[in-house]
């Protein structure tokens, strides 16, 4: 193995294991709570670069957490099985509603599948309302139980963070393997051009949807998390406004990167919750953040360091505006 | 038995014929040539016999095999690959990236074994970039390896799009204007490769509008016009139908070229 990757791999477990010693430091559970939204955004904006890495954006991932959150909640709830199994089942069917949406809509691209994917969501949102027998419509369902581990319910905020954590870092590594896996290079290769793709002989349906389903599954995990986590859900949490943040956390960091989707997901999840900003305001402050990221640092925040050096080396040119 | 066979085939735009009732064969070992002036529906051609369009009617046959409705995919598993008029590559990866989703049909890799990068996805990962590397130095492309795929000159991006093709290890290439844009000393390079491609036992089927390099590498030509036949035969033949050159070569020749 290459220098590179071992201090990578090494950086990361470090701060891995930091990210375990939190509770250690920081006893005030609302900062606990904060970290376990950031994990969770993690897990959405790094599973959505999957979907960025084929040449598709979606405005939908949050509708496939919402999949994985009512599936679970009415597992646990109305079958009786236990969470580690629900959110197994929960996450796969967000995986295999994923591959279902993905087989008729990637023949369309582009603009045209930003569209859909919207649409989509919001037909699940409208569906939660709508049936309210069995998703409880549009005040919602509660009473969806804790999660419970080898016979230990979770009560205290500690043991979600610790799940949250787990959950995230296993995400970040799995997407991380698919990145520089073949997989993800054919994936890559896609969405390069498809028509090259083809004339080599890469079945694009397949791994298009695929590669589609696998991103499903990762929010449909979060999702999961997060309905037993709150022991509340409601249509709109998994609406446009959610498929938006992630779209917004991923650009903003830096889609090319997955350490661009981590940073960017971290820091607009931790600032508007330390700000206590009104959910309104803040899909406000995220698409003028989102505007004027694409106009000035079109790399996203993890190109920042790069972009700093550029300009302080001497005699360059100051980088032309985008207009 | 020709290696391929097209059977009056047609495609029509909304009403109007693009490619009309061809009948064209190519036998094993051949270097091809399919020309004509702009719009003849050269390209149209290749789409159709790699499964790129579906014909309005007609048949296309390889190996006495009809894939005339296979999708562009299964044409290449059966030996059929195709490259691209524009500079079509995967311009984000590396030049050995590109060969390697080349490779494609000759990768041995489980999903699973791929990602979690298992000891037999290494080797045969370690197999895929030693043929990769292999093919890229036989196009002497070997020296860009780890360079962007958009960072070539033209003329590399050209010989790398067919060194892509060539990874697919087909029976039958079909070139769209390998040569497009080319200056003369590149063309000549493009011709000698074209020719080293028929040495390894690859049929060539070629469209291409630098006469140079038509005349110099295709034993036998097809002359499209208005998406019909209007010649075939050796390029002698050709360069001397009156037809022809009436239609397509007058003004290049008339002026001495």
């Amino acid at each position: 193995m290459s220098r590179n990757w071992q201090k990578k791999s090494t950086i990361s477990l470090l701060i891995g294991l930091l990210l375990f010693l939190v509770p250690a430091f920081v006893k005030s559970s609302y900062i606990l709570h904060v970290f376990v939204l950031i994990y969770l955004a993690i897990i959405y904006t790094v599973s959505l670069r999957l979907v960025l890495a084929n040449g598709l954006l979606s405005f939908g991932h949050g509708a496939f957490a919402g999949i994985g959150a009512y599936a679970s909640a009415l597992l646990m709830m109305k079958v009786g099985l236990p969470f580690l199994l629900s959110m197994i089942i929960a996450a796969t069917l967000s995986a295999l509603v994923g591959g279902l949406i993905a087989f008729p809509s990637l023949r369309v691209r582009g603009a045209y599948f930003v569209i859909f994917s919207w649409a989509f969501g919001e037909v699940f949102v409208i569906m939660y309302k709508r049936l309210k027998g069995i998703f409880g419509g549009a005040s919602g369902l509660y009473g969806i139980p804790g999660p419970s581990l080898f016979g230990m319910t979770f009560t205290s905020k500690l043991a979600y963070f610790y799940l949250a954590l787990a959950l995230m870092l296993i995400t970040v590594a799995v997407c991380y393997r698919i990145e520089t896996s073949r997989f993800g290079m054919i994936i890559k290769a896609i969405g390069n051009s498809e028509d090259l793709a083809e004339s080599v002989g890469i079945n694009l349906p397949r791994y298009k949807v695929l590669n589609f389903s696998l991103a499903c599954f990762f929010a449909g995990i979060a999702g999961t998390f997060l309905a037993h986590y709150t022991h509340f859900l409601s249509p709109e949490m998994f609406g446009i406004g959610l498929s938006e943040s992630i779209v917004v956390f991923m650009l903003v960091g830096g889609g090319g990167n997955i350490l661009g989707a981590i940073i960017g997901a971290t820091i607009l999840t931790a600032i508007p919750e330390i700000l206590a900003f009104t959910s309104f305001y803040r899909m406000i402050v995220y698409g003028a953040i989102l505007i004027l990221t694409i106009i000035f640092l079109p790399g996203g925040l993890v190109s920042l360091p790069q972009l700093v050096r550029k300009r302080g080396a001497p005699g360059q040119a100051p980088p032309s505006r985008v207009t | 038995m020709p290696l391929l066979e097209l059977e009056r085939l047609t495609k029509y735009f909304g009403g109007l014929p693009a490619v009309n009732n061809l009948d064209l064969w190519v036998e094993e070992g051949e270097i091809v040539g399919l020309i004509g002036p702009n719009g003849a529906g050269k390209t149209t051609v290749f789409n159709l016999i790699s499964g790129y369009l579906p014909p309005t009617r007609g048949r296309v046959i390889f190996k006495g095999e009809e894939i005339t409705h296979l999708k562009m995919h299964q044409v290449a598993q059966k030996g059929l690959v195709r490259t691209f008029q524009h500079s079509t590559l995967f311009t984000e990866l590396t030049v050995l990236q590109n060969m390697l989703i080349g490779l494609h049909l000759h990768a041995r890799l489980g999903l699973l074994g791929d990602v979690f990068n298992t000891g037999t996805a290494r080797s045969e990962k370690r197999r895929l970039e030693e043929k990769a590397q292999d093919l890229l130095e036989s196009m002497e492309l070997g020296r860009f390896r780890d360079q962007p795929a958009n960072s070539l000159t033209h003329g590399y991006q050209r010989l790398l799009g067919v060194a892509i093709a060539l990874a697919a290890d087909p029976e039958l290439i079909l070139l769209d204007e390998p040569a497009t844009g080319m200056n003369s000393e590149e063309s000549k390079v493009m011709m000698n490769h074209i020719r080293s491609i028929r040495e390894k036992g690859i049929t060539v089927l070629l469209v291409e509008h630098s006469m140079k390099v038509v005349m110099g590498v295709c034993e036998r030509i097809y002359v499209l016009s208005y998406g019909e036949k209007m010649a075939e035969g050796l390029p002698q033949k050709i360069q001397r139908n009156q037809k022809v050159i009436e239609a397509y070569l007058g003004a290049e020749y008339a002026a001495g070229g």
